[in-house]
């Protein structure tokens, strides 16, 4: 098949053309993404045929359990009610107003996508860091521009600088210390600087990479890393943005256990059983509050610690959401922001914005496709050849961006009110996600050093 | 060492470029305080009070036109784009026209006049409620007239924009949307010249400090005041720098009243008032007044010493329909 793939003219410059689909959609190009989605459909259209018989083995061997979710998920965005718009539309209602031809972009994109990541892993006609570097070059040169932009428009360290003070804009006033230039699109726009360290802190966090590579071995690889992880390194600094440092840590954690080899000792029934036991206590404690059952909103109030731990502003969105989706209420989305007055959406995290907005099927689908996502993560970390710091780079960005959006997301992106179509963005325009997803199709192929695993089953026999 | 003078030179380049989003900042909370005299806006730019000015004078008062938000704003506005032909019939039906207007088929009148006047009477019917001031701002101020994207985002940026984001009357959101000012006034310099205008459109109404329960007085809703539009041009290789001014009287400006509609709506006909040229170029402006009577404060036009309350003029919109700025 890559003898096949390699003397294909039309394959090469197809798979080349479609890691640059990659990049583009990295870059964030606003609202001229859905183009780089409708290339990415296409060239998945032309590459299919090369890559046929390989998938009909795959599908059987867990690629279909992978493209489904994703799928179904794509498909909800497709009808969901808060993804059009309304003859009527009012302020405290998400209607993100894309014409469906975009949704319909947007489901055959994002399929699209996971299998260009197949087939690209499947060629094997670039190397892993190639990829790897692009994508995150691309997910670094709008942070780089953004700071340019901010340090023009702001000067350095902004937020101390201008502390308390506002400017106005269309007779409102905003907080110059909340404020960055961003770039979208081809434009630079005025945005939440949070948004702009998120993705500084993301880019940063490749750098732990580098507590894995060989100096002498690969300067390419050093280079690129230093570079792209200096870009949010400094963007953080520059903005004085240094409590984002704090969603450094799962990836930190990571990084460490692995360098000192603490992974494999945690590795064990022990382990294991103590974090079954913490996710099902907190989803006991979740349920049990959320349906208020021993009167536990009222036991929790009575506490400041457990009031903000269990029954916070965030919290509380939270069991809303969870009871209109699982009381099956909200099966495929809601538009409203509020419920009985009390605003739900945006909730703070990405999988809870999911559930109002894509309703509990497409929460349920999206859910399915991270956990076959993260399996097949496992498996790549565990048995793919590829070096250890390119690994490490990848779930290091994947963790802190998972960890980053889990407690704060969406944002409200763009500052001005004019903005809030685009600022109710869904996450089938995120360019982390669709990147995410890249990812996905392209760990779905190991690639098994054979040869290896030979050597070292026969020097073990010896 | 070439590195670093490059790594120095940008970033005394960034230092040095560093403020052009924050050129027009204030303290937070600034003009939106419980204390009424700390809400002034008083920022007028420093040539404007120093620099030799050439002024002229313009007395209007007979040639205002005075309307609520509520008000039908064709007589006093959309007749005269109209006219002007800076509006067509289609555009005026679709903006301002109620149903019954839009229902009125051109095919069911004997000719072009009968059918000019029936829709003429429908859009300046008392019950069209499409056709009033606050329809009429929402779609000719500043930022949202038809402007190059250039010239409405120079109107949205700094505080100044309060009086171009089309909202001309109190929005119950109290002092944030408009901008208290004393009788020395207010000045603002635009980042584009005045080009050709028509009309000139302000929104303001009077406010006091007064407690008038504690005092067992009826609320004063209404008061005299003079009020003094100052349009600037810079000097230039062909002309000094000058400064017109029109001046007229509000009889009955509304002032404290409870009701939030309660706002005087003050246009004139600039171009006609003025001349088509004599404001090109302008690129500031300046607004002040003096509280002539206020039954309270000045009964009679005297000034009660005894009384540490205070007027202020609360502005809310500034318009000039379908002007042209470059």
């Amino acid at each position: 098949m890559k003898d096949k793939i390699r003397e294909s003219k039309l394959a090469l410059i197809s798979l080349f053309l479609a890691l640059e689909v990659v990049l583009f959609i990295a870059l964030d190009f606003g609202n001229i993404g859905p183009v780089f989605k409708a290339l990415a459909f296409l060239l998945t259209a032309i590459l299919a045929p090369f890559f046929f018989e390989e998938m009909k083995v795959d599908l059987g061997q867990g690629l279909y359990v992978l493209l489904m979710p994703i799928l179904f998920y794509a498909l909800v965005t497709l009808v969901a009610p808060a993804y059009g718009s309304y003859p009527e539309m009012y302020s405290n209602e998400v209607f993100m107003q894309l014409p469906f031809i975009t949704r319909l972009i947007n489901l055959l994109g994002i399929v699209g996508l996971l299998l260009l990541g197949y087939f690209i892993g499947k060629s094997e006609v670039f190397a892993t860091k190639h990829i790897f570097i692009v994508i995150l070059a691309g997910l670094a040169a709008p942070v780089l521009i953004s700071l340019f932009a901010t340090l023009i428009n702001y000067g350095f360290f902004h937020p101390l600088v201008y502390k308390s003070l506002v400017t106005y804009y269309a007779g409102h006033e905003y907080e110059v210390s909340s404020q960055a230039s961003l770039l979208y699109g081809f434009r630079i726009m005025v945005g939440d600087l949070k948004a702009l360290a998120s993705m500084a802190v993301i880019i940063t966090s490749a750098g732990f990479g580098l507590l894995f590579v060989n100096e002498k071995k690969d300067k390419f690889t050093i280079i690129s890393l230093v570079v792209i992880s200096a870009v949010g390194v400094l963007t953080l600094i520059f903005t004085a943005s240094f409590a984002a440092l704090i969603y450094l840590l799962p990836a930190l954690i990571f990084a460490l256990l692995l360098k000192f080899d603490l992974l494999k000792k945690l590795k064990n029934k022990v382990t294991l059983g103590v974090v079954i036991a913490l996710v099902g206590l907190g989803a006991i404690i979740f349920l049990l509050t959320a349906y208020n059952i021993f009167n536990l909103q009222a036991v929790w109030q009575t506490n400041r610690v457990t009031r903000k731990l269990f029954f916070n502003g965030y919290m509380q969105r939270f069991y809303i959401i969870f009871k209109e989706a699982f009381g099956l209420r909200n099966l495929y989305g809601h538009f409203a922001m509020t419920v009985e007055g009390y605003k739900v959406f945006p909730s703070g995290n990405f999988l809870f914005d999911a559930m109002w907005i894509d309703g509990l099927i497409g929460f349920v689908a999206l859910l399915a496709f991270f956990v076959m996502f993260v399996i097949r993560l496992v498996k790549y970390f565990n048995k793919d050849k590829d070096e250890r710091v390119l690994k490490v780079v990848l779930i290091s960005v994947l963790l802190t961006a998972f960890f980053r959006f889990m407690l704060r997301y969406p944002f409200k992106i763009f500052t001005y009110q004019e903005f809030s179509d685009i600022n109710n963005f869904p996450l089938i325009n995120s360019p982390l996600f669709l990147v995410t997803v890249f990812i996905a199709g392209y760990v779905f192929v190991l690639k098994e050093d054979k040869k290896i695993e030979e050597e070292e089953v026969t020097h073990a026999e010896k | 060492m070439r590195k670093n003078k490059w790594i120095a030179l940008l970033i005394s380049v960034l230092t040095l470029t560093g403020c052009k989003a924050v050129t027009e900042t204030f303290e937070k909370g600034a003009f939106h305080t419980q204390d009424f005299s700390e809400n002034y806006y008083t920022n007028i730019p420093e040539r404007y009070l120093t620099s030799n000015y050439e002024e002229t004078v313009y007395e209007i008062s007979d040639r205002i036109n005075i309307n609520q938000p509520l008000d039908n704003a064709f007589d006093n506005a959309i007749r005269n784009d109209l006219v002007n032909q800076n509006l067509s019939l289609e555009e005026a039906i679709k903006l301002y026209g109620s149903a019954e207007t839009k229902a009125i088929k051109k095919e069911d009148f004997r000719n072009e006049i009968e059918y000019m006047e029936a829709i003429f009477n429908s859009l300046s019917s008392a019950q069209n409620d499409k056709a009033s001031w606050i329809n009429y701002a929402a779609n000719n101020n500043l930022v949202k007239g038809k402007y190059s994207k250039a010239i409405q985002e120079s109107f949205k940026r700094g505080i100044f924009s309060k009086l171009t984001d089309g909202i001309i009357k109190c929005d119950g959101t109290g002092p944030k949307v408009r901008m208290q000012i004393s009788e020395q006034g207010m000045g603002q310099t635009f980042e584009h010249e005045l080009i050709s205008y028509n009309r000139f459109v302000l929104s303001a109404r009077g406010g006091t400090s007064v407690d008038y329960g504690s005092y067992g007085k009826a609320r004063v809703t209404k008061a005299k005041v003079k009020i003094n539009i100052s349009f600037f041009i810079e000097k230039s290789t062909t002309n000094s720098a000058s400064k017109h001014t029109v001046t007229f009287i509000v009889p009955e400006m509304h002032s404290d009243n409870e009701a939030i509609l309660f706002t005087s709506i003050i246009s004139f006909d600039l171009r006609e008032v003025l001349g088509a040229e004599t404001l090109k170029r302008v690129n500031g402006l300046m607004i002040s007044y003096e509280l002539l009577e206020h039954e309270f404060l000045k009964p009679g036009g005297v000034l009660d010493t005894s009384l540490n309350e205070e007027f202020a003029l609360m502005l809310y919109e500034v318009m000039l329909p379908y002007s042209s700025w470059r």
